[in-house]
């Protein structure tokens, strides 16, 4: 999404704030929250963005976050900004910011559609990893949220079926003939074939014979026949 | 007193009546076997209504006609060959005077002939007969002729395929019909190797006309096509000028690309290494903001560069190539060209065959211990990434307009990839990567390892080590800090 629309889109958050509606409330998540290192604000790390662009940004973000929790908020706009808020920590680079981890399971506790609350609690798993490139953070977050967004046999779901898969690396490389396979690449050295010159079995220098073979002798050498006669 | 109807039926059966059969409910019994036709359960039923309907007095020639038509099919959809074939002969006897009865009969006729009864030269003289025949109406004729093409292409005769599809498009002028039958004729000539024919027919095909009949990928298949065919037959220029032409016209960058980088073949099959040099780093200097042909691009300069005996140069340009490679397939390629290359250089094997033990052991040898005699050197380390300013001017303009979510980070990566960075192109692997939403994890992840951390270290060997890092952490697989599996960071000493 384009920066100018998601300043229009914050915007309108002042009109949806005034909205007065019903409590979307329905689960507290908040205590699920682990300690994670905190890190600070994001200034978009090497995008290059300009001081007055990550002003800008980090006022989006405090808007959106403001039109995701107003109750009031109708549910097509709540999933757009959800979207939109996930792409402005994108473009931050600001996940695992203070308080950030909290805010997510709070907001996904408090929302009953089931597809924003799965994309609630993916921004909470974005900010447990918390700019650390490793997903540790991220693994003991999913093991806490697991039992809460499994159904009563356990099972997970559809919103929540890229996962855990999803949240682990995977090389791409196969197993065959029960060797795994490795980057690194198989290969046979190189050489440069050395061949013995031998013309031992030479055709073309073969010793020059005579053409006429015994074959053609015996043909040449058949005896001639009598002419048959006629009902012979 | 009312009559029931079953007593007037049993009274029109005993005094020999037939039953009348409506219109309306042939109409239902038609639709009933549309839809089961090739249901083997149903063969018998379906047999029985399709006869009924033939027989009746009361079908319309058009009703009658389907009814043979839907035979022909549930024999076909059988496997009953010869049922079928005495179905829609037929109909053709029976609606004799009916000329799209005929057609259609003819034409089912030889798809059975050519695909299920392996007969295509019946299927040919059955076709050539009725599209030779004046009386016939044309656009059947012309439909006989194109099916003709196929039949005489997949035969091999290429030279009569594409007289049918003359004479087919001679007959109907319809555009859909027309660019359909260039289509099937111009596939003739490229399977027959008659690139000039070809291109005419191609020349034809490409006009707007009937272009506007072809949707996207088709239109580009047969531009592609159009300067494959003018290069096959020597005319490199021709080629070259209509791939520009296409690179104009292109509504996106993607695909502008690509017809830069066909224009490179074309200048390469003609010989002209240094116009194909050219046009391939055009897909990086005027396409800076769209990676998708680079790594095509990258390779061919290698190649370019070993045709025109610059082999210093073209070591750099493998480095890179070599760097850029994202899977194993393209390592391993990229590690045998990059031998070769040192082997023609030198002249022995001694160097390549050094590289290739690195390649696979890595700097410990095959032994996996450091500091033992096999340790194998790292014999690029004197070989310098080629210096590309123009290439450079224009990363750095893309860089600025990359964005800034995970793809437009990993395009800055890229460019420093691509531009023989590759510690530059590790941190920008590693900025996507922490901006990555769960969801991009692990696509981003894979990235920075398997191409930004293995150019930085030269080498695949131990990359396991990164993934392990990434997926559990300096604690390890249970997640206890001070244990045995406790990891460290592989990423530290590279982004020194």
């Amino acid at each position: 999404m384009t920066r100018q629309l998601l300043i229009t889109l914050a915007s309108g958050a002042a009109w949806l704030l005034a909205s007065a509606g019903g409590s979307l409330c329905d689960e507290p998540l908040r205590e699920l929250a682990i300690d994670v290192p905190a890190q600070t604000d994001g200034g978009g790390g090497l995008a290059g963005l300009s001081p007055e662009q990550v002003r800008e940004l980090r006022q989006v973000r405090e808007a959106l976050k403001a039109v995701i929790l107003d109750p009031a908020t109708p549910k097509g706009v709540l999933g757009e900004a959800v979207a939109a808020l996930e792409r402005v920590h994108t473009a931050l680079a600001d996940w695992g910011r203070e308080g950030q981890l909290e805010w997510y399971l709070t907001a996904g506790g408090a929302c009953r559609d089931p597809r924003i609350r799965a994309r609630l609690l993916d921004g909470a798993l974005s900010a447990a990893r918390s700019r650390q490139h490793h997903s540790a953070f991220l693994h003991e977050l999913w093991a806490r949220l697991r039992p809460h967004v499994a159904d009563e046999k356990g099972n997970l779901p559809r919103e929540y079926r890229g996962y855990p898969q999803g949240l682990r690396l995977t090389t791409g490389l196969r197993v065959r003939r029960g060797v795994r396979e490795t980057f690194s690449p198989d290969l046979s050295p190189l050489s440069i074939e050395f061949r013995r010159v031998d013309l031992s079995n030479e055709r073309r220098l073969a010793p020059l014979k005579l053409q006429i073979t015994g074959l053609e002798m015996e043909r040449h050498l058949e005896p001639l026949r009598e002419p048959m006669e006629d009902g012979d | 007193m009312r009559t029931k109807p079953v007593s007037v039926l049993l009274a029109l059966l005993m005094f020999g009546m037939t039953v009348p059969y409506a219109r309306a409910d042939i109409q239902g019994d038609l639709a009933k076997v549309r839809r089961n036709y090739s249901k083997k359960d149903q063969l018998e039923e379906n047999v029985r209504i399709c006869e009924r309907i033939i027989a009746s007095d009361g079908a319309s020639v058009a009703q009658r006609r389907e009814a043979f038509e839907l035979l022909y099919r549930t024999y076909e959809r059988l496997q009953k060959g010869a049922k079928a074939q005495e179905a829609v002969r037929r109909m053709r006897g029976t609606l004799a005077d009916d000329p799209p009865a005929v057609r259609t009969s003819i034409l089912l006729e030889a798809e059975l002939l050519r695909n299920r009864m392996r007969k295509p030269e019946e299927a040919v003289e059955l076709l050539r007969g009725y599209a030779a025949a004046e009386a016939n109406p044309a656009d059947g004729r012309a439909e006989a002729y194109a099916k003709l093409v196929q039949i005489l292409r997949d035969g091999g005769q290429y030279g009569a395929a594409m007289e049918a599809g003359a004479k087919a498009v001679e007959l109907r002028g319809d555009d859909e019909f027309v660019t359909r039958c260039l289509k099937e004729t111009q596939e003739a000539a490229y399977r027959g190797e008659l690139w000039d024919r070809c291109a005419e027919v191609l020349v034809r095909l490409l006009k707007p006309t009937y272009t506007k009949q072809m949707d996207d990928r088709d239109r580009t298949g047969m531009r592609e096509r159009y300067g494959e065919v003018l290069s096959k037959g020597g005319r490199h220029e021709q080629a070259v000028a209509a791939y520009r032409g296409f690179e104009r016209d292109a509504a996106d960058p993607q695909q502008a690309q690509r017809w830069a980088l066909l224009t490179g073949d074309a200048h390469s099959a003609g010989g002209d290494h240094k116009a194909a040099l050219a046009a391939y780093e055009r897909v990086f200097t005027e396409y800076p903001g769209c990676s998708f042909h680079w790594y095509d691009a990258q390779g061919r300069i290698v190649e370019e560069l070993i045709a025109k005996g610059e082999y210093a140069e073209a070591l750099g340009a493998a480095r890179i190539l070599l760097d850029a490679a994202w899977d194993r397939t393209r390592i391993v390629e990229a590690v045998q060209q990059m031998a070769r290359l040192l082997k023609a250089v030198d002249g022995n094997v001694a160097r390549a065959n050094e590289f290739i033990a690195y390649q696979r052991y890595g700097p410990a040898g095959k032994d996996g211990k450091a500091g033992t005699d096999d340790d194998p050197k790292d014999v690029l380390t004197g070989t310098a990434y080629p210096r590309q300013p123009a290439r450079e001017e224009a990363f750095a303009a893309a860089r600025e307009a990359a964005g800034d979510d995970v793809e437009g980070a990993q395009h800055r990566a890229r460019t420093f990839t691509y531009s023989g960075q590759p510690e530059q192109a590790l941190r920008h692997y590693m900025d996507a990567f922490l901006r990555a939403p769960a969801r991009d994890f692990q696509s981003a992840g894979y990235d920075l390892i398997v191409i930004g951390a293995r150019a930085v270290r030269g080498h695949a060997v131990g990359l396991e080590a990164f993934f392990d890092f990434v997926n559990h952490g300096p604690s390890g697989e249970d997640g206890k800090p001070g244990t045995e599996d406790d990891l460290k960071d592989p990423f530290e000493a590279l982004l020194k």
